[in-house]
Order: C-alpha cells, then sequence, then structure tokens
C-alpha cells in the first residue's frame, strides 16, 4: 500500500498566494510563513473547515484575523467601505476555505469528495489535535492559518 | 446577451457577475441547481450561458447540468463549470454529462474571459 503525500507547508503557501491574489489582485504583494500569532486568538478571528473524504480523510481548516478575513471578503464583494454584514463575511470565508480545500483535494488520491464549508466566528478552541500539516502565514498586517487535520481511520 | 451565475456563496455569485457585466452581459444569479432551474424554467428565452459550481446544496451542478441537457429548449445554452473540482475524473463527467467548458477556481478574469471568447460568447478582448 502507498503512503499517501500531504502537500508541504510550502505547497500550502503558494496556494494560499494563488488564491489571495485572484482575489487582492494589485492589492497583494507577497504571502510569507510566520509565526503562530495572537490575532488568530482574537475574538474577531473567524474560521472555516471543509471535510474531504476518501483515500485520505480530513479537515481542511482556514483561520483568518479579523481584518484579514474583512480585507478579503469586501474585496470579494467589491465594497471597500461600509458595513460588511456577518452573514458576508461568513459567505466570504466559506468560499475561500473551500477554494483552498478543493485545490488540496486535487492532489490528494482520487477519488475523493468535499463537503459544503462550515464557517465559525471566534477564536479556535483551545486544544487541537495534531495536525498534519500546519502553515501559518502572513500578508501585509494580516495573518492566516490553514491546516490539514486528518481524522482517526474508523476500524484501524 | 444574458448569462445566468449558479453558485451557493454569494461572494462568487458577485464576482463572477461584476465579470460578466464588465463584458457585457445581462446576469441573473441562482444560489443553487434548485433555482437555476426554477429561474430557467420561468424565463421567456433561456441565457446564452450558465456559469455553473459543483458543489451546492439541494441540486449541485453536475446534476443542474444533466437535468438541463435532458430539456430540449436549452439545448443552445452553453453550460460552464466554475469550480474548485480539479480531479481528472470529475472533469470527465461534468464533460460528458454536457458541459463546455471546465475552469477550476481560484481563476482569473482573464482565464473566464479567454473560455467565453473559445465559445465565442464574446469577441476578442470585450473586457478590457
Amino acid at each position: 500500500m502507498t503512503a499517501i503525500v500531504l502537500p508541504t507547508s510550502e505547497d500550502v503557501r503558494q496556494l494560499v498566494a494563488e488564491v489571495w491574489a485572484s482575489i487582492l489582485g494589485e492589492d497583494f504583494h507577497e504571502l510569507a510563513p510566520a509565526e503562530a500569532d495572537q490575532r488568530l486568538a482574537e475574538p474577531d478571528a473567524v474560521g472555516s473547515a471543509v471535510v474531504i473524504s476518501g483515500p485520505w480523510t480530513g479537515r481542511i481548516t482556514l483561520d483568518l484575523c479579523g481584518r484579514g478575513a474583512d480585507q478579503l471578503a469586501r474585496a470579494m464583494f467589491g465594497q471597500p467601505t461600509g458595513e460588511l454584514p456577518a452573514g458576508d463575511l461568513a459567505d466570504a470565508v466559506g468560499e475561500l476555505g473551500n477554494i483552498i480545500a478543493g485545490n488540496i483535494k486535487s492532489s490528494l488520491p482520487e477519488p475523493s469528495s468535499l463537503s459544503l464549508p462550515e464557517v465559525r466566528f471566534g477564536p479556535l478552541p483551545q486544544t487541537l489535535p495534531a495536525p498534519g500539516v500546519s502553515s501559518e502565514l502572513a500578508w501585509d498586517d494580516h495573518q492566516v492559518r490553514v491546516c490539514l487535520i486528518e481524522s482517526e481511520r474508523v476500524g484501524a | 446577451m444574458r448569462a445566468l451565475v449558479v453558485d451557493d456563496s454569494r461572494a462568487m455569485r458577485m464576482i463572477l457577475s461584476r465579470l460578466l457585466g464588465r463584458i457585457g452581459f445581462e446576469v441573473a444569479e441562482a444560489v443553487d441547481g434548485v433555482d437555476a432551474l426554477e429561474q430557467l424554467e420561468a424565463a421567456d428565452e433561456a441565457p446564452a450561458v450558465a456559469l455553473v459550481d459543483w458543489n451546492m446544496p439541494r441540486l449541485n451542478g453536475l446534476d443542474l447540468i444533466k437535468e438541463v441537457r435532458r430539456r430540449p429548449k436549452f439545448s443552445r445554452m452553453t453550460l460552464m463549470m466554475v469550480t474548485t473540482e480539479g480531479e481528472q475524473a470529475q472533469i470527465v463527467r461534468a464533460l460528458a454529462a454536457g458541459a463546455h467548458e471546465y475552469v477550476i477556481k481560484p481563476f482569473t478574469a482573464d482565464a473566464i474571459e479567454e473560455k467565453l471568447e473559445l465559445l465565442g460568447l464574446v469577441p476578442a478582448g470585450a473586457a478590457e
């Protein structure tokens, strides 16, 4: 049986940079590896989770600091100013999580399926399962984390 | 020329609608496959093109394409899948079901415009 090779942190960084560039256009400059940041523990942090089911089963989580999520959502909605409803912020972060998870799925053995994204407002729970891959990144003054968290195999 | 954007994400619908609007399309939006079918059935004339997401609640994009292709009144409508689903087998399934083109998210405006040009739906450089 061949071991499943997961994307590396650098693969994830390149993917997220491609997604950010497609959303932010000329306003996006660089996405760099970063240290874990307190901003993802702030109350305005936003996260999404998408489940991949297949030869590799697990969750792809995306966590954004509040200001970063706001910047991306405003770009997606074409709304640079004014109040952005929480529902729109959730929609945008869910779609970003969906795009990232879909592209990660494409690098995994076929066939696999994607769940619809679930969005969470507020900081991550304090205790997280050990992820298979965790990528801490920063752009401008914003923080993002993408994790690939393998589910425990049923009956293994 | 009219277009229909079918995606359960309002943000993605807005991105695609803005893009199509710049090219000159009159754009309608549907939140999933069921909504799209209802709008298509109710319309006097089918749109020239529908951009369809794959993963949506109620009726997904693949099943929507199959439903559209079963209806002769929509036979001239161009269908473009715009999705995060990038597995080769899924691309083949979508094209076999009746999609004319397949775009994987994230995409650039140029990529969508190029596909529409290839399909003969817009003249070259329409968005410039």
